[in-house]
């Protein structure tokens, strides 16, 4: 059963919780009945007039799905799909459906003035921008988020994306109590970098950067009490029992004119209903939809049954499950071994265990399918290719048999499942793999930990942003094999310039960039064994219109829902 | 009696000692010699350095072991469990409504399975190898060879989905739409106590099945051999009726046999309501320790501990007080 839709939590001090389709049975799906809708609709029948919002939503959410309700410190998926119901940083995702929800528009800013260096941006906030208390947020209010958000007393490990930003480099550590890299007159806000960040946009739009009041404590504020007094988009919050139930409303005070959002009076979710039962409870007509990822078994009942056609949706995501090689322990720090893996590797079997092509497409890309900056290309087979793995094995000089521990979380069921497949895989290459499973949220606590010398891994990634960075840098970084998030401890020093020079870049110069990185990456370091890319597949009830599935924020777009009149 | 009663409490007291010690070994002693703070482990992992101090200063981790263990005590005895900073609220905030939700869920199947057992065992008991024992016991076996892993999700599947697409067991007898149960779901006895009933249904049943199976074998067994005993024959050859035989003679001998395996089952029922909570969202206790677990909340963890032994140490106590009190032996024993 799949706990919840959640990015990798790389950041420091983070927990790690899997984005997943579980596994419940593990059969051979051929497609099935109807036609499911990609992810989204445009205008549809009973669509709500602008500004209205009636009706209650019934939603379900697994337990453990919240990480924190702080506007700055939420990074799991289904609290990212509440912020960006209840917040709106300083430019934001637009609401459609598929890559087009990845275009940024102005927020409580417009979009921001670039100097011709990339070192500074410049946002002017927009009038109608207000708190749901109805107190205007100011340029201070978003000095001091960021302040907030970068502060070591949160620890929310996103405020690393500004390292770039002038003092950050201090702030963040404590060294510094000022950040002067951001200043502020009465209606703009600008951002003074030391070194140019292509993906610096993005970055602005992290739900981490949710406005808050200045002078909010500093430390992390997790009873709702922000979402209350201080939401910035169409949904405010009502109530918030932990591990019971989370009631948002609309919000009066949201100014349309920031951008028509909001349809639904109020939206109701119950905590900890379990996936299964919610798909039942929608078939039912007793639910409207639920944030978790649907049981295998599930998935593939309802797309067997013509009639639930029209109430499934999918999508690509921006998310890739792998397996990552530390590059530093025996005899994984031997790339001649690491890439034995890569064709050694069931990827077609593997992905049977997480629900077959109706979850998700093999891969041998770090960068997943349908991000701008991905190129397909074929270095490693779908299928073993055991004759190349071994004559690798053999080149490696590495003696046979030997053991490796592949670690994975045991709390959601594909994962162990697919260790069983890559530990047998494995064995025809004379690696004998030792499966340890524990919750994820031991699991996590291992593989991040560079003194664990974990050896391998099986990790679901989603990117914070849409941009090979997200992956490639946040993921790689070879200047910081100790990073949390570089969990293959990479640290080729031939990768060092590249990744800085892609960093920096902007526009198609990038996006080359980045997809070069990727295949000379997988070519000659092979620091993953890519598996799959998972697709997001979602099942709703009949009344609920205005389906969007969020790309960025790897969740449904709250915003955009209606009840069909 | 008092002497009895006066034994049982001080037993029960040092079984909550030896619980509270091993929960406070586990997480206090263990964590510090595994390299972690215990501090830092209570506080959460984003837990700020203020609030580290915070708790470290509560618990008196600086202090010698004993009078951690004695603070620690301290704080359980006064109701307080610590305090949850996943959650940001206190532990016994927590707890409480779980456990309420938990005892509901158990003690409501405990009074199924003990109403269910009661009079098929017995009727078998009477009619030994007759058809009806034989399809009783035969029911039995199936009952007990049901995992509660898979009875709940079936029950929820059939009798709180199915009906709702016009099914019941599979059969298309219902009207489309039609709710018999909810298929998931809680309410609180003070909120609405028909809907809180209501919601339970299924869930009591589930959990009831398993122990029901246990119970009709063992009070047939019981009944059985308390109407071989010479007792019972010489009050039957005196023209007492078989209900007056059951009711005052039979009844008295098994009733306390009964009542002991029951405070040992409510114990073991425990660990079934993990499941029937997961697939019915019932916010209980196993609910709670799962979530907690998943989060690595460690405070709400050893509340979850030492709350489901203080059930098990009470009922057991409560079970053993009934059972002196229904057995005049008992009350003998020691001379008191």
């Amino acid at each position: 059963m799949i706990t919840h839709r959640s990015r990798h939590y790389w950041v420091k001090g983070g927990v790690a919780l899997a984005a997943a389709v579980p596994l419940l049975l593990s059969a051979c799906s051929s497609g099935g009945g109807g036609s499911p809708s990609t992810s989204g609709t445009g205008a549809q029948s009973g669509a709500p007039k602008p500004g209205t919002a009636t009706g209650t939503l019934q939603a379900a959410m697994s337990s453990g799905a919240i990480d924190s309700m702080d506007p700055n410190q939420w990074y799991f998926a289904v609290t990212w799909g509440l912020a960006n119901a209840m917040c709106t940083t300083l430019i934001r995702y637009a609401d459609q459906p598929g890559t087009a929800g990845t275009a940024l528009v102005p927020g409580i800013a417009s979009m921001p003035a670039i100097s011709s260096d990339g070192l500074t941006y410049t946002f002017t906030l927009r009038p109608g921008a207000k708190f749901s208390n109805g107190k205007p947020i100011t340029p201070a209010d978003v000095k001091y988020t960021y302040m907030r958000l970068m502060a070591p007393a949160l620890d929310t490990g996103t405020g690393q994306y500004f390292t770039n930003v002038v003092g950050a480099p201090d702030y963040l550590v404590g060294k510094s109590k000022t950040l002067a890299g951001i200043t502020t007159t009465s209606t703009t806000v600008t951002f003074h970098l030391t070194a140019a960040d292509g993906a610096f946009l993005y970055k602005t739009a992290l739900p981490t950067t949710c406005p808050v009041p200045a002078g909010t404590a500093m430390k992390p504020i997790t009873n709702g009490s922000l979402e209350e007094q201080a939401a910035s988009g169409p949904f405010k919050l009502q109530s918030y029992s932990p591990g019971r139930q989370i009631v948002m409303v609309f919000n009066k005070n949201y100014d349309q004119s920031l951008g028509v959002r909001g349809h639904v009076a109020k939206i109701v979710f119950s905590i900890g209903v379990q996936s299964t039962q919610a798909s039942e409870q929608i078939q039912a007509g007793q639910l409207d939809f639920q944030t978790s990822n649907l049981a295998t078994a599930d998935i593939l009942r309802i797309s067997h049954d013509p009639s639930l056609a029209a109430q499934v949706h999918t999508s690509a995501r921006p998310s890739i499950t792998y397996i990552f090689l530390n590059n530093q322990v025996p005899p994984l720090n031997n790339v001649d071994v690491r890439k034995a893996i890569n064709f050694a590797i069931n990827r077609t079997q593997i992905l049977q265990q997480w629900g077959g092509p109706l979850a998700g497409t093999p891969v041998d890309n770090i960068i997943p399918i349908g991000q701008s900056d991905y190129k397909q290309f074929s270095l490693y087979p779908p299928t073993p290719n055991l004759t190349e793995a071994k004559k690798l094995m053999t080149a490696s000089g590495v003696k046979t048999p030997v053991t490796l521990v592949l670690r994975t979380q045991n709390d959601a069921p594909g994962f162990m499942n697919m260790a069983a497949v890559i530990q047998s895989n494995l064995k025809a290459i004379g690696i004998n793999v030792q499966i340890v499973g524990t919750p994820n949220s031991v699991n996590s606590s291992f593989i991040v930990n560079y003194k664990a010398k974990v050896p391998m891994g099986i990790e679901p990634w989603s990117l914070d942003f849409p941009d090979g960075e997200a992956i490639i840098n946040t993921g790689l970084d070879p200047a910081a094999p100790d990073a949390l998030a570089n969990m293959a401890r990479f640290s080729a020093a031939s990768f060092v310039q590249p990744f800085n020079q892609a960093v920096a870049l902007q526009g198609a110069a990038r996006v080359t960039a980045y997809q070069q990185l990727d295949e000379q990456l997988m070519a000659q370091q092979a620091p993953y064994a890519p598996i799959f890319d998972p697709r997001w597949y979602d099942f709703v009830s009949t009344r609920l219109g205005g389906y969007v599935y969020s790309e960025a924020m790897d969740a449904i777009n709250y915003n955009t829902l209606y009840i069909k009149g | 009696m008092r002497k009895v009663v006066i034994q049982r409490l001080g037993g029960a007291l040092v079984q909550v000692l030896a619980v509270t010690l091993f929960a406070w070994l586990l997480f206090f002693v263990i964590a510090r010699f595994t390299g972690a703070s215990p501090a830092q482990r209570i506080a959460g992992k984003t837990a700020t350095a203020s609030q580290v101090a915070e708790v470290a200063r509560l618990y008196g981790l600086d202090k010698p072991y004993w009078e951690q263990y004695l603070i620690f005590l301290n704080h359980l005895i006064h109701g307080n469990f610590g305090f949850s900073y996943v959650q940001q609220r206190p532990v016994s905030a927590i707890l409480w409504p779980a456990t309420r939700a938990t005892a509901s869920l158990v003690l409501g199947a405990a009074a199924i399975w003990l109403a269910v057992a009661a009079p098929i065992g017995a009727w078998g008991g009477l009619h030994p190898r007759s058809a009806g024992d034989v399809a009783g016991r035969a029911v039995a076996i199936l009952g007990m060879s049901i995992p509660v892993f898979w009875l709940a999700p079936m029950m929820s599947y059939f009798f709180g989905y199915q009906p709702t697409q016009g099914r019941i067991l599979g059969l298309p007898l219902l009207p489309r739409g039609t709710t018999l149960f909810p298929i998931v779901g809680y309410v609180n006895f003070g909120q609405n106590p028909v809907e809180w009933a209501y919601h339970l249904i299924l869930p009591w049943i589930t959990l009831a099945i398993g122990f029901a199976a246990i119970y009709i074998r063992f009070i047939r067994t019981l009944t059985a051999e308390q109407l071989a005993e010479d007792y019972t024959r010489t009050a039957m050859a005196k023209g007492a009726s078989t209900r007056r035989v059951l009711v005052r003679h039979v009844g008295r001998n098994v009733a306390p046999t009964v009542t002991v395996l029951l405070g040992a089952d409510i114990a073991t029922a425990l660990t079934g309501v993990f499941f029937v909570e997961t697939v019915f969202a019932i916010p209980g206790i196993g609910y709670t320790g799962l979530s907690a677990i998943q989060n690595l909340d460690y405070p709400v963890i050893t509340g979850v501990i030492i709350v489901a032994a203080l059930i098990a140490v009470l009922a057991n106590t409560i079970v053993d007080l009934l059972h002196a009190a229904l057995d005049p032996r008992l009350r003998r024993v020691g001379g008191g």
